[in-house]
């Protein structure tokens, strides 16, 4: 049975059916059953998401387990973890997530959390800046210069030093900046097409493990 | 003009450029031509990031993103390249880590990306090679699962630092320690606004459709790399729109607007 849903024929239909039930209905007035078909597709994805989630528990569990089980470097910080893993399942799921349990494990220490992490990525961007915004030649002068000016357009002080900042920095952003994120958009929006036309022609089965004899 | 064309809208003229789109990719991919198209540094330092690590006896690591769009095209470009860096670290024995996790939509892709390296390995006859174990799921939330990866490079110290999918904040951090610990950087991200920070930081950089041509490319297959050549010939056409439109709006008429607008 692994085998068929693994087949690539398989995967092909499969792959044809949904994107057509999907894509359809946003482009063309279909019957009911087809848009039924298409928000129930839609659940089903979210469903799957759901389930797999059971799987992200278990191997982490696993991993933590077996690297406590090996007493390898740092097996303590395991028991830390499933530690934490199963008091918050257990809290949010028997307990509620109202429960002020649930409240402080998520408000005091998984959110500072993320806050300071986040935060430290301030001092790399400096850091990476500093290596990047450098002298060499004219395109580099030109990329520091505006620089400079987009940075000096959020600085409250530049626009009290002169006035011009803040339209020059506006232009920037409005114009420059708004233009390159449109062509990104745009190639990227047709980079996918064509990939989504290599996958359901069966050229490019890779990315779901199709082996080599039968992706060929 | 306008008059004969109001009955196009953005999503008529939207579906049949999609369909455009696929026919042109699929005559090249068909018509057995030899295309050219432009080389990809940062596809083309994978091979040499890889070499590096086996000189160096270092591990090779490989992120799929956080997948925070599930199973999205970036996800799967990321997924293409998964699967050519475990053929070529499954050819030349070094050993390969994929850091997973970063978002609730990840675990699915997991699955997928656990899958395809088990299969090279499968099928490279190194079964008894694959380790489950340096695949772990470090966290289903982002700054948890690039402290875990962060932890992992500062252990391993790996050669090349394989960055792609859907990145979204802690790239630039990640991407730092991966230079701090000596790993060839090579990142890319799905929205611009990252992708301008890694520039500052990567020493190789995976810019707009480079990632989603990654299968095509890295295949070396003449069918699939003749599908890129349809995406320069709409290239070009979109450069002509958007000429033409630009000039015709600066005149006060707004057809190009009204096609495209939905």
């Amino acid at each position: 049975m692994s085998n068929v849903l693994k087949s690539k024929t398989f995967l092909l239909i499969l792959a044809i059916v949904v994107q057509f039930l999907i894509y359809i209905p946003y482009f063309v007035d279909v019957p009911a059953p087809m848009k039924t078909a298409e928000s129930e597709l839609l659940r089903f994805a979210v469903n799957i998401a759901s389930f797999a989630m059971l799987v992200g528990v278990y191997t982490a569990t696993r991993k933590e387990i077996i690297r406590i089980g090996k007493r390898q470097k740092g097996w303590i910080y395991g028991v830390w973890v499933l530690i934490l893993i199963w008091v918050m399942i257990i809290a949010g799921l028997v307990l509620g997530q109202t429960t002020p349990i649930f409240k402080f494990l998520q408000d005091s220490m998984l959110l500072p959390g993320d806050a300071t992490i986040y935060s430290i990525v301030l001092f790399y961007m400096i850091s990476a800046a500093g290596r990047a915004f450098r002298l060499r030649d004219t395109g580099s002068s030109l990329l520091l210069i505006v620089v400079v000016l987009v940075l000096l357009q959020q600085a409250p002080i530049a626009a009290i030093v002169w006035d011009g900042f803040v339209p020059i920095g506006n232009w920037l952003n409005n114009y420059l900046g708004m233009s390159i994120s449109r062509t990104f958009a745009i190639v990227t929006a047709l980079g996918g097409i064509i990939l989504a036309v290599r996958f359901l022609s069966g050229k490019e089965m890779g990315m779901v493990g199709v082996k080599k004899e039968e992706g060929k | 003009m306008a008059q004969f064309l109001f009955f196009l809208d953005g999503k008529a003229v939207g579906f049949t450029l999609l369909i455009v789109v696929m026919l042109l990719t699929l005559f090249y991919m068909y018509s057995k031509r030899e295309v050219t198209v432009r080389r990809v540094a940062a596809l083309d330092a994978i091979d040499e990031g890889i070499g590096r690590s086996a000189e160096m006896g270092r591990p090779v690591i490989n992120s799929i993103g956080t997948c925070d769009g599930g199973m999205s095209t970036w996800t799967v470009s990321a997924l293409s390249i998964l699967k050519y860096v475990t053929s070529k670290c499954v050819a030349l024995g070094i050993p390969l880590y994929v850091p997973l996790g970063g978002s609730e939509a990840v675990y699915t892709p997991m699955e997928v990306a656990r899958d395809i390296v088990r299969t090279e390995y499968e099928m490279a006859g190194k079964l008894d090679e694959y380790r489950p174990d340096n695949m772990p799921f470090l966290s289903g939330r982002q700054f948890s699962w690039a402290s875990g990866y962060v932890g992992m490079m500062l252990r391993l110290k790996p050669g090349v630092n394989i960055l792609l999918g859907e990145q979204m904040g802690t790239a630039m951090y990640l991407s730092e320690i991966g230079h701090e610990v000596g790993a060839l950087q090579i990142s890319g991200a799905h929205y611009i606004t990252n992708i301008a920070c890694l520039a500052a930081s990567a020493d190789y950089l995976a810019i707009g459709e480079d990632m989603l041509a990654a299968g095509a490319y890295l295949s070396k297959d003449p069918n699939q790399i003749a599908s890129i050549r349809a995406s320069d010939l709409m290239k070009y056409l979109f450069i002509v729109v958007l000429i033409v439109g630009s000039v015709l709006a600066s005149f006060g008429n707004k057809i190009v607007a009204t096609l495209l607008g939905y």
